[in-house]
C-alpha cells in the first residue's frame, strides 16, 4: 500500500472511533464522548482532509485508535509528508485521552452501581 | 491570572499609599504624566459606554468629569481638528473668545455643518508629557502607569468584538475610583512639589473632590464587566488559569484559521464542538456547585437546548470537505483546550477554583457566539465559490452525477446538496449568542471551593 494510502486507512480508522464514540455518547451532545469524538475527527481531517470512509470490522474506540497507528507506523519514512510526525503525536494522544475517558467513565458507573 | 480592571484598582490604591508613606519630591514631569493619564483614562470610559439613557445619572456624572477636566494638558486623542468648546477648554478660555478669534481672523477654521472646526497646529499646545513607564520607580509615576494600563485594557477590550460592551455602572464605577485615586494624589502631591508648581495639583485636588462627589454608590463590575487582560502562555498553570489560557489561544486560532480564503470543513465543524465542550464544563461546575435542583434545571435544559443547536450546526456540514486539513496551530490550540475542558466534564476533578473557572468559561461562550457569527457566513460564500465538496452518494440525486456516485467521487456541493447548511448555521449562532448573554455574569464564591451563586436569571 503507498504512504497516501496509508494515511487514508489511518484517517478512516479514526472517523469509525470518532464515530463509535458519538455513539457511546447516547445522543447527548455534552457527554464526554461525543466531545472526544469531535477531536478524532479533527485529526483525521489533517491526515486525510476529503473524508474518506472504509467499512471496518472492528467495534471498538480503542482498536480503531490502534489500528490508525499501526497504518501510520506502515508509512515509509522516504514518503512521508513532512508533518507527518505531529500527526501521529496527536493520535498517540488521542489513544491515551481515549484510555482516560474508559476509566473515568467506568470509575463513574462503578461509583454509580 | 490575568489583571482585571478591578485589580488594577486595588494595586493603584496601593501605590497611592506607597505615595502617602514617601517623602521624596514628586517632579514637575511626573505630575503632568499622571495629570494626562488621568484625563485619557476619563476620555476612554466616556467613549467606551454603552446602553446609558440621557437620564441616566452616573452616566450624566461620567461625562461631566470628563468635560469638566481642568484645562486638559493635552487632548486625549490625536484628531486632526476639534470643536468650538473643546479649543476652549484645551486653551483655557471661553467658548465666545474663541468665536471672536475665529470671525476676526486671528485663528484659522474650517467652517462645516457641524460648526467650525480648528485644526491641531493652532492650539499650539506644549510637549506631550512623557508616558509614565513600567521601570519608574517613584509611586506617582507608578500610580500613572497603572491607570495607563488601565486605560489600554479598556481600548483593547472596546476593539474585541467577541467581549460585551462596558456597561454605564461598570465605567461609572472605574470613574468614581479613578477621581478619588487623582484626589488622594493630588493631594499628596501638594506636600511633596515644589510652592511653584503647586498650583495644578491644587485644581485638580478641587476638581477631583468635587466630580467624585456627584458619583452615586455602586458595585464594582464583575464576570465579563471587568476588563481582563488576555492571558498569554506565561500564565499557564493548572486549573482555573490554564482554562483561561486555553480558550483565549484556541479563539485566536480559530479567527486566523477563519480568515484563510479557503478554511477546514473540519475546524468550522470543531469550533461548535468546543463550544458544546465548553457548555459541558459549564454544566459541570453548576452541578458541583451546592445550588437547588430546581434553580439548577432551566440552565441545564437552556444548555442542553443550545449544545443541540450548534450539534446540528456542526452535522449539516457532514460528508462535505473544502479539502483543506486543520491547520497545526488549530490544532495544537484545540487539543488543548479540549485536554483541560475534559478535566472538568470527567469526573477525574472538578475545579480548585470554580468560581474563576467559571469567569473563563463565561469569556469562552462569549467568544463561541462571536465565532459563530464568523462561521455562518462561510457556508452560502463556499457554496457560491463552488469549493466545499460532497461525496457524490451523499448529495441530491441527479442522473449526471451517476459515475461519480458509481465511482465513489466527490462533486462540487451545491445549496440542494446541504438544504440544512445555511438554517443550522443561523439557529447555532442565534442560540450561542443568546446562551452567552443569558449565562449569569456577576458569580460569587464566598469561599474557596463553595458554591456558585447564580446572579442573573436565565
Amino acid at each position: 500500500m503507498s504512504s497516501h494510502a496509508q494515511l487514508q486507512d489511518a484517517a478512516a480508522q479514526l472517523r469509525c472511533a470518532a464515530t463509535l464514540a458519538e455513539k457511546r455518547g447516547v445522543g447527548n451532545p455534552m457527554d464526554p464522548w461525543a466531545a472526544i469524538a469531535g477531536t478524532i475527527r479533527l485529526i483525521a481531517a489533517g491526515l486525510d482532509p476529503m473524508a474518506t470512509s472504509a467499512p471496518s470490522p472492528l467495534n471498538d474506540v480503542h482498536q480503531h485508535l490502534a489500528a490508525a497507528l499501526v497504518s501510520l507506523d506502515d508509512v515509509s519514512a522516504d514518503d512521508a509528508p513532512s508533518d507527518f510526525m505531529f500527526w501521529r503525536a496527536h493520535v498517540v494522544d488521542l489513544e491515551a485521552n481515549a484510555q482516560a475517558l474508559e476509566s473515568s467513565t467506568a470509575s463513574t458507573n462503578g461509583g454509580d452501581s | 491570572m490575568p489583571a482585571t480592571a478591578t485589580g488594577l484598582i486595588e494595586r493603584a490604591q496601593l501605590t497611592l499609599e506607597a505615595l502617602h508613606r514617601t517623602s521624596n519630591p514628586v517632579t514637575g514631569e511626573q505630575w503632568a504624566s499622571f495629570d494626562q493619564t488621568v484625563y485619557r483614562l476619563l476620555h476612554e470610559l466616556v467613549r467606551t459606554r454603552t446602553g446609558w439613557q440621557p437620564a441616566d445619572p452616573q452616566a450624566l456624572a461620567l461625562y461631566r468629569a470628563y468635560r469638566d477636566y481642568p484645562r486638559p494638558l493635552q487632548p486625549a486623542d490625536d484628531r486632526a481638528d476639534f470643536s468650538l468648546r473643546e479649543t476652549a477648554n484645551l486653551l483655557g478660555l471661553t467658548d465666545s473668545i474663541i468665536r471672536k478669534r475665529v470671525l476676526n481672523g486671528t485663528m484659522l477654521a474650517a467652517s462645516t455643518d457641524a460648526g467650525y472646526r480648528i485644526p491641531r497646529s493652532e492650539l499650539a499646545l506644549g510637549q506631550e508629557p512623557r508616558p509614565a513607564s513600567s521601570t519608574d520607580s517613584p509611586p506617582l509615576a507608578r500610580l500613572a502607569c497603572e491607570l495607563g494600563v488601565l486605560t489600554d485594557l479598556l481600548v483593547t477590550n472596546r476593539m474585541e468584538p467577541s467581549l460585551p460592551e462596558l456597561e454605564a455602572d461598570s465605567a461609572a464605577w472605574i470613574g468614581r475610583e479613578t477621581l478619588a485615586l487623582t484626589e488622594g494624589a493630588a493631594r499628596r502631591t501638594l506636600a511633596l512639589c515644589e510652592p511653584e508648581m503647586g498650583d495644578r495639583p491644587l485644581t485638580i485636588a478641587r476638581y477631583a473632590a468635587r466630580a467624585r462627589n456627584v458619583f452615586t454608590a455602586s458595585v464594582p463590575p464583575r464576570g465579563v464587566q471587568d476588563p481582563a487582560i488576555a492571558p498569554s502562555d506565561a500564565y499557564a498553570s493548572a486549573g482555573a488559569a490554564e482554562l483561561s489560557s486555553s480558550i483565549h489561544r484556541w479563539a485566536r486560532a480559530a479567527q486566523q484559521e477563519l480568515r484563510a480564503q479557503v478554511p477546514s470543513v473540519e475546524v468550522l465543524r470543531d469550533i461548535n464542538r468546543q463550544g458544546i465542550h465548553m457548555y459541558a464544563a459549564v454544566d459541570s461546575i453548576l452541578e458541583c456547585a451546592a445550588l437547588e435542583k430546581d434553580a439548577l434545571a432551566p440552565v441545564h435544559d437552556r444548555l442542553r437546548e443550545s449544545a443541540q443547536a450548534l450539534q446540528d450546526g456542526a452535522g449539516a456540514w457532514t460528508q462535505t470537505t473544502t479539502g483543506m486539513p486543520p491547520s497545526h496551530d488549530y490544532v495544537d490550540a484545540a487539543r488543548r483546550l479540549y485536554a483541560t475542558l475534559a478535566q472538568i466534564t470527567t469526573s477525574s476533578g472538578a475545579p480548585t477554583d470554580p468560581g474563576v473557572a467559571y469567569q473563563a468559561l463565561l469569556r469562552g461562550a462569549h467568544e463561541v457566539a462571536w465565532l459563530m457569527t464568523l462561521v455562518t457566513p462561510q457556508a452560502p460564500r463556499l457554496l457560491q465559490s463552488e469549493v466545499l465538496f460532497i461525496h457524490a452518494r451523499h448529495g441530491r440525486s441527479d442522473t449526471r452525477r451517476l459515475q461519480a456516485v458509481n465511482n465513489g467521487r466527490m462533486t462540487v456541493a451545491g445549496a440542494k446538496d446541504v438544504p440544512d447548511l445555511t438554517r443550522f448555521g443561523w439557529a447555532a449562532e442565534r442560540l450561542a449568542t443568546s446562551m452567552a448573554r443569558a449565562m449569569p455574569s456577576a458569580t460569587a464564591a464566598p469561599e474557596r471551593g463553595a458554591s456558585i451563586y447564580l446572579a442573573a436569571e436565565l
